[in-house]
């Protein structure tokens, strides 16, 4: 009896054991899947996300690339990539990692890049600084050192290639948006406005407009009806101007530009409507300028105070836009418009190729600021201010709010970088 | 009935006894084990759903399906501290922005669980009503970095600085074996993303 009652109770634990040990190999099978399903999704994943940068690195080299890849064993897995145009310019690619059974896609939308991206883009700003007083609202990118002579405030990013270089000890710059170095965003060398060009001859040859012109000097005076006052001449003395002819701005310029071949634009006054500006082919620096004699704004706000937000948001109300192309330099001219008036009000996003933005006579006395509403892209820094002990002694401080509708739209053919950028990245 | 009858009988008592203490000892440890191994795989099973959720959603910070409603993705953090972060996003890609708020409770919320460090990790949706579930989360904490790699310092008064993360979860059991001798009876799993970037932040 007691031997029987022995072998049952072994009997009875033996398969008591067994059943744990079932369970201990399910537990341990159910932790391995785990760990292998989570690593199979993340390989997929990762072989999804290296496609797409492979698309991409193909793309910004060749921006017309649209071969894609099919089937290509990598890390285990394989990868298969799409590139699709579509009907707004853009390119759509999109990258299939598979890994096992588990399958990742990455989604990614591309488009071409503006230089009106930027609030403040400098190619060299050779010895010229910022100095206290100096505000820059958006992005902000120089090409060289970022000089700085005093307390610049910058509420966007910004990127420097070289690094940062103080001019002053003392000096004590806010960079809200952060700061980031080691950023290559180049400038093309000698930058040709041929899509402009191509655009206003256009207009003139085949709907009816005028705003082509060659080896003459041009005043512009725009209307906040929708008008322009246009006149050729020579020099900075409108009173030696033919007489001036005022027409719409559609009419004037159907593809919305205005494009002088040899020569110096003047211009100032209120743009209602979207129209580029550019004055190009210059022969050395006694052509292709843009001269600013006195403000020229929009009749509305482009960006506007949000006191919840603290910051500048877009009124999208404005559908005003202004690009100012010149070969070689935007120029505050030296007048009565701009030194009496101390303060220059500008809303346009600004392209110097070769030159910068600059005063016309560095000595003007001791100004107001510069309100830009909309951005700079310059070759050169150009001198804006002169200062003794950190105050400005002539010229104007530098007060720049990005339009970020610039973001979004930009003026009629503004220059492009050429290449394409990420506008989304879907993972 | 001798002695020798006597001694046999307690002599197998004994034995019989001894025997039955190491069965019922080793039945007591596979009860252990088992517990405790359940308890490690339900701690890893909760942590790779956790990490699954919180990758999906990090990975997509800035993105917009229609990427003209988000023009600058480096703005798409709105708040970030070491143990919540707020951001914009598209959550369901249907081009319209979300809000996405992750934020670690307090201990004392979870008072009803035998284990002191679990917390609920809430997921808000807009303006939605939160939505936590107790995976017995211990440990959600969040590191930033510039674009130069520099870690930031709390409080980060600039978000649009933020580049990469890390991210550091721990996962409990909620529940522990043999509790009354010993906390450290409650099992864990830890996972670190080391550097997680979303890509729509380098946009533009």
């Amino acid at each position: 009896m007691g031997g029987k009652g022995t072998i049952l109770i072994v009997l009875g634990f033996t398969i008591s054991f067994l059943a744990f040990g079932r369970n201990f190999l399910n537990l341990t099978k159910r932790s391995s899947d785990n760990v292998i399903d989570y690593f199979s999704e993340a390989r997929a994943h990762n072989i999804a996300v290296s496609a797409a940068n492979f698309a991409c690195s193909e793309l910004f080299q060749d921006k017309n690339w649209t071969e894609g890849f099919d089937e290509i064993e990598y890390q285990g897995g394989e990868f298969s990539v799409e590139v699709r145009d579509t009907l707004v310019d853009s390119k759509i690619i999109e990258a299939i990692g598979i890994f096992g059974e588990e399958v990742d896609i990455v989604r990614i939308t591309l488009q071409p890049s503006s230089y009106a991206k930027f609030a403040w883009y400098t190619g060299n700003m050779s010895s010229k600084i910022f100095i206290t007083g100096d505000t820059v609202w958006g992005p902000f990118h120089t090409q060289s050192e970022l000089n700085i002579g005093g307390d610049a405030v910058f509420w966007g990013k910004a990127t420097t290639l070289k690094g940062l270089k103080y001019a002053d000890k003392t000096a004590s710059p806010d960079f809200y948006g952060g700061i980031e170095h080691g950023v290559d965003i180049p400038l093309p060398v000698n930058y040709q406005f041929d899509a402009e060009r191509d655009a206003a001859i256009d207009g003139v040859n085949n709907h009816g407009g005028s705003s082509y012109f060659e080896a003459t000097d041009v005043w512009l005076t725009f209307h906040d009806d929708g008008t322009v006052s246009h006149r050729v001449g020579s020099g900075p003395d409108s009173s030696t101007y033919s007489a001036p002819i005022r027409e719409d701005l559609k009419t004037f310029a159907p593809n919305g530009v205005v494009y002088l071949k040899k020569g110096d634009i003047y211009m100032s006054g209120t743009v209602k409507g979207k129209i580029t500006v550019g004055s190009g082919e210059s022969s050395g620096i006694g052509s292709g300028n843009v001269y600013l004699v006195d403000d020229i704004v929009y009749p509305d706000d482009p960006m506007v105070w949000n006191a919840a937000k603290q910051k500048y948001v877009p009124n999208n109300d404005c559908e005003n836009m202004l690009g100012i192309l010149a070969s070689n330099n935007v120029v505050i001219a030296d007048n009565d418009a701009n030194v009496l008036d101390k303060d220059i009000r500008v809303d346009a996003s600004i392209f110097c190729a070769q030159g910068g933005f600059k005063m016309e006579n560095s000595t003007i006395p001791p100004s107001g600021t510069l309100y830009l509403r909309g951005g700079v892209v310059a070759a050169q820094e150009e001198i804006m201010a002169l200062t003794k002990k950190d105050a400005v002694t002539s010229g104007y401080k530098k007060f720049v709010i990005f339009d970020e509708r610039f973001l979004l739209s930009i003026p009629p053919t503004f220059p492009n970088t050429g290449k394409l950028e990420v506008m989304s990245w879907y993972e | 009935m001798g002695y020798s009858t006597l001694i046999d009988l307690m002599g197998s008592t004994v034995i019989g006894g001894l025997l039955l203490l190491i069965l019922l000892t080793l039945n007591d440890a596979a009860v252990e084990n088992n517990f405790v191994y359940g308890g490690e795989a339900i701690a890893q099973a909760n942590l790779v759903e956790v990490v699954r959720i919180v990758e999906y959603d990090f990975r997509k910070i800035g993105y917009c399906k229609d990427w003209e409603k988000i023009p600058d993705p480096s703005k798409s953090v709105l708040m970030a501290t070491q143990n919540s972060i707020k951001f914009l996003t598209d959550d369901d890609n249907d081009g319209n922005i979300d809000t996405i708020f992750y934020q670690l409770g307090s201990e004392n919320e979870l008072e009803s669980t035998p284990n002191p460090n679990d917390k609920m990790l809430y997921r808000i949706r807009n303006n939605e009503d939160p939505i936590g579930a107790n995976l017995g989360v211990t440990q959600f904490d969040l590191f930033y970095y510039d674009a130069l790699g520099n870690e930031l310092s709390f409080p980060i008064t600039v978000p649009s600085a933020i580049y990469t993360m890390q991210i550091n979860i721990k996962v409990e059991d909620v529940y522990g074996y043999d509790r009354a001798h010993s906390e450290e009876q409650y099992s864990s799993a830890f996972w670190r993303q080391v550097r997680l970037a979303s890509r729509n932040l380098k946009n533009r």
